[in-house]
């Protein structure tokens, strides 16, 4: 392994120093002029922008001096999907990412499409201990080849930061920084920890995080901080760590020790990053992750806020960059920096463990280290490809659309600004700002898997059985011809896929699948009577690709104001078909793709009058003048 | 908790001898690496609640 690493790192530095001018052929020096910056701003709206042009000047700028239109995004607009589709220039079909959430039909069990880490199989067992026989490894889903890899194996740099669905980073010779889609320590997208010590709390597992009651009563506590899970042990209990409390309520705060690490917090102040090991053989084996904690409330009770724990880039335990070594030097310049994928805690909020302030507080910290990312790239920008992911505007958008205009204009102005140092640096760069799509309300929550059952389609043991247990908990499969997945999957119960499919491939599976299209398009909401499904896509039929074998068998656009329910979204199958959406989480996107395009912003004027995301993708690849590849089908849009 | 598997006497007296020419420090410890390297693993790396758990924080899920 090390020697591969070397090996991949000399070829590296052999390849800057032919990149950097030292006796390279004609060709090179002309691919080496070509600048194109690529700016992702996950989640900008279309309709957001054009309301608050005079807010946005960069924008507006950007705009006059070269063009703007809405960008087409995919079917579904999933950041995934759509980000697979920028980063191969193929539809879900090519690259095989359907939904946030895909299923094994062998075993009916959901799994992330964006990969996850999965452990060795064959272990030694040794006393309490199960030592791993094979490294774990992440599974690794997206199909097709990343753009920046056909760049770099032409010699064109690429430095590719904070890229969604890309984790683990591709191989070549290029600087990445894994994004959207790279887990905590525990596996997860983001599990943070509350510890209280309010009388009514009681210690939970809740949706992205854990409540931890404790009984401090103004005196010195020491708080239990859960690590990853001790993979080495039979038991594979949680390796665990210390986090010491000593408040001094008179002045409003505390005292806190974790490993080696001393800091005082005022109330409301958030600490600097903070390294901490979790032995896993002690003296022997340990984990390193990093974490940052919120003194929420120091008198008059404790709460304390803990960060999930991130992977750390100085010594990752997984590689999240390439080279191996580019997230520490990353680190070294900017400081130590939120590593997991999707930084801003929505879940902390929906908990009620943040305020709406205390939230944006928190998805400020992680936008101020995204941009000083962006800063530090450009500074060292010479040529080729540069590409940045902005997460906080889609994040933000789930949270305040619709309700909090003015906060969201906030994260907008940040961006704007951001644009504009870009701009000023960016010379005879080529720059392309885009998003990957827009946003809508969330306003009624549907339980696909519920109208499926009062349509017929699908079938309890008990009709008794509705409830909010997931994963197909009471379905009888042996009744049941379709059921819904993940946020826009529906799909059959076909014989020969599924473990317990009933439906006959061919003329039965047509059948069924055209009666629910027709009621599905005939759905109409009983609080409004507006439609509830704006458009239906079967994927082995609109999509030019042939990695379908994950896909569903329609792809349910909701109309905007309609998103499939969280329970449903995880097989759940509840007693209503439709409610209010009584969630934080008030804006989504998660619908037909058609109502919620992006943002294509370019200091060229742009030639077409409908461009794709697809489309950018054949056109950064023109701009280096390498010619579309035969699996991409997209159009040059400048 | 610790759950039990019957065997029959020849298949137990097959695995004593195997555990003890294979330098396993009992029968069990035989018995418990030959079912965990044969046993499909699709289902049972993970818990439901872990599955869950993953996917949960990643907000669009809950």
């Amino acid at each position: 392994m090390r020697g591969n690493k070397s090996r991949l790192v000399a070829g590296w530095v052999l390849a800057a120093a032919v990149l950097g001018g030292w006796g390279c052929g004609r060709a090179e020096l002309r691919s080496n002029s070509k600048k194109v910056i690529v700016l992702g701003i996950d989640g900008m709206d279309p309709g957001f922008v054009e309301r608050h042009w005079g807010s946005l000047p960069n924008l507006e700028r950007l705009r006059r001096g070269g063009d703007y239109k809405r960008l087409g995004t995919t079917i579904p607009p999933q950041s995934p999907v759509a980000w697979s589709t920028f980063i191969t220039g193929q539809d879900p079909g090519g690259h095989g990412i359907f939904d946030y959430v895909h299923r094994d039909p062998a075993t009916m069990l959901p799994f992330s499409s964006m990969g996850e880490t999965v452990e060795a199989k064959h272990r030694l067992p040794l006393g309490p201990y199960a030592l791993p026989l094979s490294a774990g490894k992440v599974r690794f889903l997206r199909k097709g080849t990343a753009f920046w890899q056909i760049l770099s194996e032409r010699g064109i740099p690429a430095t590719v930061l904070r890229m969604p669905t890309n984790f683990p980073p591709v191989q070549c010779q290029c600087q990445e920084l894994a994004g959207m889609g790279t887990p905590d320590m525990q596996g997860t997208f983001g599990t943070f920890t509350f510890y209280t010590d309010e009388p009514l709390e009681e210690s939970r597992e809740v949706a992205g995080g854990r409540i931890v009651r404790v009984k401090a009563s103004g005196n010195d506590v020491v708080l239990r901080l859960e690590g990853p899970v001790n993979s080495l042990r039979k038991d594979r209990s949680r390796a665990t760590a210390s986090l010491a409390v000593h408040p001094d309520a008179g002045a409003k705060a505390a005292r806190f020790e974790v490993g080696d690490s001393q800091f005082i917090l005022r109330e409301g102040e958030w600490s600097d990053w903070i390294r901490v090991k979790f032995p896993l053989i002690p003296g022997i084996k340990s984990a390193r992750g990093i974490l940052r904690i919120f003194a929420k409330k120091l008198s008059g009770g404790l709460q304390i806020y803990v960060t999930p724990l991130n992977i750390d880039p100085v010594s990752p335990e997984v590689t999240i960059s390439v080279p191996g070594s580019y997230s520490r030097e990353l680190a070294g310049a900017i400081g130590l920096f939120y590593t997991q994928g999707t930084a801003e805690d929505t879940a902390a909020l929906r908990q009620g463990v943040f305020t709406l302030k205390e939230y944006l507080a928190q998805s400020r910290l992680a936008a101020e280290e995204q941009l000083a990312l962006l800063r530090y790239g450009i500074e060292r920008y010479r040529g080729g490809l540069f590409f940045l992911h902005f997460y906080g505007i889609d994040q933000n958008s789930h949270m305040l659309w619709g309700k909090h205009e003015e906060e969201l204009l906030e994260t907008y102005r940040l961006v704007d600004d951001a644009i504009g140092w870009v701009m000023e640096r960016a010379g005879d760069a080529t720059l392309v700002v885009m998003s990957d799509h827009g946003f809508a309300a969330f306003d009624r929550a549907v339980h696909l898997n519920t109208w499926l059952m009062r349509e017929g389609f699908l079938t309890l043991d008990e009709p008794a059985n509705t409830g909010g247990e997931e994963l197909f908990a009471h379905v009888d499969w042996s009744k049941t011809q379709a059921y819904g997945l993940g946020l826009n999957g529906l799909y059959l119960n076909l014989q020969g896929r599924e473990r317990q499919g009933i439906v006959r491939p061919g003329p039965e599976a047509d059948l069924v699948l055209r009666v629910i299209a027709r009621r599905l398009r005939e759905f109409r909401d009983p609080k409004s009577g507006r439609q509830v499904v704006s458009s239906l896509d079967a994927p082995r039929e609109v999509f030019k690709g042939t990695a379908l074998e994950l896909a569903p068998d329609l792809i349910v656009g909701w109309s905007p104001g309609y998103r499939c329910s969280w329970q449903s979204a995880l097989g759940a199958v509840v007693a209503e078909t439709i409610e209010d959406n009584k969630d934080a989480w008030i804006g989504d996107h998660c619908m037909d793709g058609r109502k919620v395009p992006g943002v294509l912003f370019v200091n060229r004027r742009i030639r077409l009058a409908d461009p794709q995301l697809a489309d950018l993708t054949v056109t950064i690849l023109n701009e280096f003048g390498v010619p579309r590849p035969g699996e991409m089908s997209g159009r040059v849009v400048f | 908790m610790a759950k039990t598997i019957k065997v029959g006497k020849e298949l137990w007296e097959r695995i004593e001898r195997a555990a003890k020419a294979g330098g396993y420090s009992s029968a069990q410890e035989f018995g418990e690496h030959v079912l965990d390297k044969y046993v499909p693993k699709s289902e049972d790396t993970d818990s439901k609640e872990e599955i869950l758990k993953r996917l949960k924080g990643l907000g669009y899920l809950e």
